[in-house]
This record gives C-alpha cells, structure tokens and sequence, in this order.
C-alpha cells in the first residue's frame, strides 16, 4: 500500500484534556449504567404530594402502599393501632393493611434523594443520568450524521472541483450565514418531533464547517507523492479516495468532530429548552432546566442541576478535542469554535 | 480612493449581494419543502377540502413551487414586501420593524461586552503565556463557550434579580415607563438591559478571549516585535500597537464568524428575559404558526451576517492593502 501517515491521533498528553477524557467516560459509565446508578425510574413519581420539590439531599422514609404507590414520610413509627406517619409536617395514624409490607427495616430505612425532586416528586438525579442517555446519544449520533455529510460534500467538491466545487461551495456559503437556532427552529417547526427528527435535524445543519475542512485535506494531498504515485500506477479515483486520500485527510475531521460534539450538546439542549427537541416526559438535560424555569423561585435545584451536567458534558468534550488536536500537531493554530 | 481599493470594494459587494440571494432561496425551499403547508397547521381543521382548496389559492400555494419562488422573491427585493403576518394582521415589515431595535441594543450591548471582555482577557493572558494568570484565563474563557446560555441566564435572574434584587427580572422596562421623564425612561430601558447583554456578551467573551490570545501569541514571536522590543519600546506599546495591528485581520474575521453565534444567543436571551426582540418574534411566531413572519426573520438574521461579515470584511481591506487582491 502506498501511503504516508501525515497525521496520528495520541491520546493526549495535557492533563486538562485527561480530565476532559475522565469527564466524558465518567459520564458515558454513568448514561450506560443509569438502571443501576438510578435509585428510581426517570418518570417515576414516588408521592406526588409529600414528594414534590424536596430540596437537594432530602430524606425520607419511603413505605410501599397496598394500592402499588408508595407513602413519603419524614418519619414512621409502626405502633398497635397502626402506622404513625410525620407526613407534611402533621402527624397522622394510618391503618396498617393501606401498605403493602410495614417492617422495622423500611420504617427505619431512609431513601436520600441527592439532587432533590421536580413538581412531580420525580428524583431529579435519576434523570439526570437517564437525560444523559438521550443527550449524549443524541450529540454523538448527530456528530456521526454531520462527519458523514461533510465528507460527502467536502470530499465531492474537493474530487469534482470546477463548476460542482464552485456549487457546493457557495451552497455550504449560504447555510454559514444562518445562525444555526434560527435554522433549526424553522426546520422543527415544520415536523412532528421526535429523537430521530432531532437528530437529523441537528446533524444535516451542522456538517458545513467539516465539508471545508474535508475539502482542504483532499485538496492539499492530492498533489503529494503518495497520491501522484498511486495515479501513476493506474489505481481507480474511487479506490486512491478510499485507501490514500480518505484516511489521512480524516484525523483532523475527527478531532473537528469532537470538537462539534459539546457544540451539538449544547444546541440540543437550547432546542429542548425551547420546547422544540426532546418532548416531555422522556428527560433531557434541556427539557429539565425548562422544567425548573417555571419554578425557579420555589426550588432552584430543578433547573440548576441539569444545566451544571450539560456544562460538564459540554467542557469535557472541548478539553478532550483540544487536547486531541494539540497532540495532532502542536504548532496548529487553535481556531474558534464554531 | 485607489483602483485597487474599488475593485475591492466591488468585487466583496457583488459577492455580499449573491450570498443574500442565496441566504433568501434557501429560507423560502426550506419552509416550503417541509412536509405539510401553512393552511394546513394554520387552519381549523374542520374546514371541507374545497374551503382548504380556496385558502391554499388565495395564498398562491397551489401556483407550482417555481413560480411562487419567483413572484415571492420579486415581492421581497423589488417591493420589499414579505406579505401579511398571519397572527398581528399587519405587513410582515411592520411588526419587524417594532421587534428590531430591542434585539438590535441586546446585540450592540452584547458585541461591546464580548470584544471589551474578550480582548482585555486574551491580550493579558498572550502578555503573561504559561503563568498562571494565562492558564485561569484560558480556563475561563473554554468555561464560558460550554455554558449553556439559557441556564446561565435563569441563574442569573435567580442570584441577581429574585435573590439579590440588583436587576428587573426581564422585560425591555418597567410597567410604569411611560410616566416617566424620557431621560428616566432610557436609564431604565438601560437597567433592563444590562443583564441579558451581561449574559450574552460574557458567554462569547470566552471564545474571543481564547481566539486573540492565540493569534496575538503568534504576533509576538515575529522578529518585528523583537526589533520593537530592540528600541527600547514599552512592553506594553509593543502588544497593544505593534502586535495587535497585526493580529486584527483574524480578529475582525472572528467578528463576522461570531456573528452568527451571537444571534442564535440573543434568541435564547431574548425568550429568557422576555426580551421583545427578533428572537422572541420568531420563537413566539413558531409557536402560532406565523410563517410569513418566520420566513422573514430567519432570513433577515442570515442577511445581517451576511452584512456583518462584509462589513468585517471591508474593514479588513482598509487595515491591510494585502487583502484586497
């Protein structure tokens, strides 16, 4: 095979872009794992009247009810004539056969709910890690869409070139000139939502910046010697694309890729906090800050602590593709992401 | 003025002219090659196929594509008319007239904090590389492009506005602006702005920090800056006069790419702090189903970074004979 490698991804060196590595696996173990790291269902609701807002590290003892829901309480005490309940800050005596099991272990038992509950005595923390699922798999999967679209476009201007390059240029011209909200929204609006829509969405708006980037790579090899070569020796355009121009020109895509991961991230989340992404009830971290929007005075926890997962998402991501891109080529002009 | 210098001129206008046809064609397919039409979503849908039939033909939608591209474009352009908002029954240009100013003061405001912020932060942190001043500002600044700007905005209403009531929560002015003096009235239309441009300005800051850090840092390993440092020049008329001069070209590039970061911003913002700009319109105008309305603000938000860029881009040619071939 006739090729040079002009470019080798390493694992980066710097320890911030380690952190970003560690962020990101952390938080990829914890979407994966969401059943076992989730100490509720992301749509269950436990009370819905004594559990709703309870605040950041709240605890309570939870007794299951003979009707299948379950009872919060501030505190339980099982006596002859039946359950003492501290419920709502009033104390009542409920009869023993409304639960489904009373034993000293579940009254003693308290259920912590680390990041508190939403209006609808939803474990915020559950679904956080659930809504990491879905943001996640939607910016990776997004990425993958825009890396696919840009090579295609980038790799047929840069193979075609004369009018057809002139063409697509000017079209991916035109699509920059948008801000990218503004795009997205008026393509939303015209759909009937869902996590498939919102992935084509952001992934066939987002490819324009990696097409150029394609374009250049092909462009600049092929005139190297490699290239010359393997068309001196009669090899087909579509095989010298595949085998020579295609996997040198892709490690700096990729890192651009990473790079856009965080950006989709984000831009999923301002979708879904608008209302125009993910929908209700199925959790992403952007539907979840707009559900503490309306409460923002009352329970402040709601909508702080997803934004703070996007934000760690988010950062992860930029640290690993910089640090990815300096280990490519430390001399390479760190450019603006957008 | 130089012949080089028209040619320039021209050559970057005509290019700036065919960008906005484009930015306009795109806009019209993309709203009408989505599945389903504005009578459709519009409409009750209890109306008989013959009333839907009546609609979609006043409208002109059962012309072919082409040639309701071509009478709409010719509408535009040439009469600058982009038809009659569904929803305020008035011209579309009307009610985007009344929405433009507040978004187009967010973003004044914004672009003011971000290159104000953004190129004190990098200049310092180019001036100080690998201390830890450089890294905390490097830090800070990557922090502040992966904030998610709605969340930061809501925070900031919470701490600063309910908590600690140092701002209005929202809104261009208080309810009661019109009894007051038009003095009174402009410092409280300020007052209200200040955080949602806080917001805005603070968030893009981060990108233009790290940006003139990298190109200024450039800059200063040329032999010119030795040279200067060779004369006896202050460090700090060095980096301000000598280097930055040099690194504005990509500087003023980066305005125009922003630009368009900038806008989809203020569209958060604006829905945040119900803030009656553009970005509201649209966002409102989606939820009503307003097309013409929708139509005309995605593309009137593409041509202003169309102008934008131009604009940086004719800036550029004065600063840099180079850049006009």
């Amino acid at each position: 095979m006739i090729a040079d490698r002009t470019h080798r991804i390493r694992l980066p060196r710097s320890p911030l872009s380690r952190l970003g590595l560690l962020i990101a696996a952390a938080l990829s173990a914890l979407a994966i794992g969401a059943p076992i790291f989730a100490p509720q269902a992301p749509y269950e609701q436990m009370d819905p009247v004594a559990g709703r807002f309870l605040p950041p590290f709240s605890s309570r003892v939870a007794l299951p009810l003979q009707d299948g829901g379950w009872l919060l309480a501030e505190s339980a005490e099982v006596t002859e004539t039946g359950v003492v309940v501290r419920r709502l800050g009033q104390s009542e005596t409920l009869p023993l056969d409304r639960f489904a099991s009373v034993s000293e272990d579940n009254v003693s038992r308290r259920r912590i709910f680390l990041l508190g509950t939403d209006k609808y005595g939803r474990d915020i923390w559950s679904r956080i890690l659930y809504g990491a699922r879905v943001s996640l798999l939607i910016g990776l999967l997004a990425a993958g869409l825009s890396l696919t679209l840009g090579i295609a476009v980038g790799g047929a201007a840069a193979l075609a070139g004369g009018w057809i390059d002139g063409l697509l240029m000017r079209f991916v011209d035109g699509l920059l000139m948008f801000p990218r909200l503004f795009l997205v929204l008026a393509i939303t609006a015209m759909f009937e939502i869902d996590l498939l829509a919102v992935i084509l969405v952001l992934g066939s708006t987002s490819w324009m910046a990696a097409s150029r980037l394609v374009r250049a790579e092909i462009l600049s090899l092929r005139e190297r010697d490699f290239v010359v070569a393997a068309r001196g020796v009669g090899l087909h355009p579509i095989r010298i694309f595949w085998r020579h121009l295609l996997p040198n020109a892709l490690p700096p895509v990729l890192i651009d890729t990473t790079l856009r991961i965080g950006d989709l991230i984000l831009i999923e989340a301002a979708l879904s906090f608008l209302g125009f992404g993910v929908q209700p009830p199925i959790p992403s971290w952007g539907n979840m800050v707009a559900d503490g929007a309306s409460a923002l005075t009352t329970a402040w926890w709601v909508a702080a602590f997803p934004g703070i997962a996007i934000c760690l998402a988010v950062v992860a991501f930029n640290l690993l593709g910089d640090g990815l891109r300096d280990s490519l080529d430390p001399h390479t002009e760190e450019g603006f992401p957008c | 003025m130089s012949s080089t210098m028209l040619g320039f001129l021209i050559r970057r206008s005509a290019a700036a002219v065919l960008l906005v046809l484009i930015v306009l064609s795109f806009t019209f397919f993309f709203i009408h090659l989505a599945p389903g039409d504005p009578t459709l979503v519009l409409q009750d849908p209890r109306l008989t196929g013959e009333q839907r039939d009546a609609m979609r033909s006043a409208y002109g939608l059962d012309r072919p594509l082409a040639a309701q591209y071509l009478s709409w474009l010719k509408a535009v352009v040439l009469e600058g008319d982009w038809g009659i908002s569904f929803v305020h029954s008035r011209p579309v240009t009307e009610v985007i007239a009344e929405y433009a100013w507040p978004t187009l003061l967010l973003t004044t405001a914004g672009l003011l904090i971000q290159f104000g912020v953004g190129l004190g932060a990098g200049v310092t942190a180019a001036r100080h590389a690998g201390s830890p001043t450089d890294h905390l500002i490097r830090l800070a600044s990557m922090v502040a492009y992966s904030l998610p700007i709605f969340w930061t905005g809501l925070m900031a209403l919470l701490l600063l506005s309910y908590d600690w009531p140092l701002f209005p929560p929202g809104h261009l002015q208080s309810i009661d602006a019109a009894s007051l003096s038009p003095l009174a009235r402009k410092v409280d239309i300020l007052h209200h702005l200040a955080l949602p441009a806080l917001v805005l300005g603070l968030a893009a800051a981060g990108g233009t920090a790290r940006f003139t850090r990298n190109s200024l840092l450039e800059e200063l390993g040329q032999d010119y800056i030795r040279t200067a440092r060779a004369k006896g020049l202050t460090e700090r008329r060095i980096v301000w006069v000598h280097a930055l001069r040099n690194a504005a070209a990509p500087i003023l590039q980066l305005f125009g790419l922003t630009l368009p970061l900038l806008l989809s911003g203020a569209l958060v913002v604006e829905v945040v702090f119900s803030w009656p700009g553009l970005g509201r319109l649209t966002f409102d105008s989606i939820l009503s189903r307003d097309y013409p309305v929708v139509l005309a603000t995605t593309a009137l938000t593409g041509i202003l970074v169309v102008l934008g860029n131009l604009v940086a881009d004719l800036l550029h040619g004065v600063a840099d004979p180079r850049a006009r071939q």
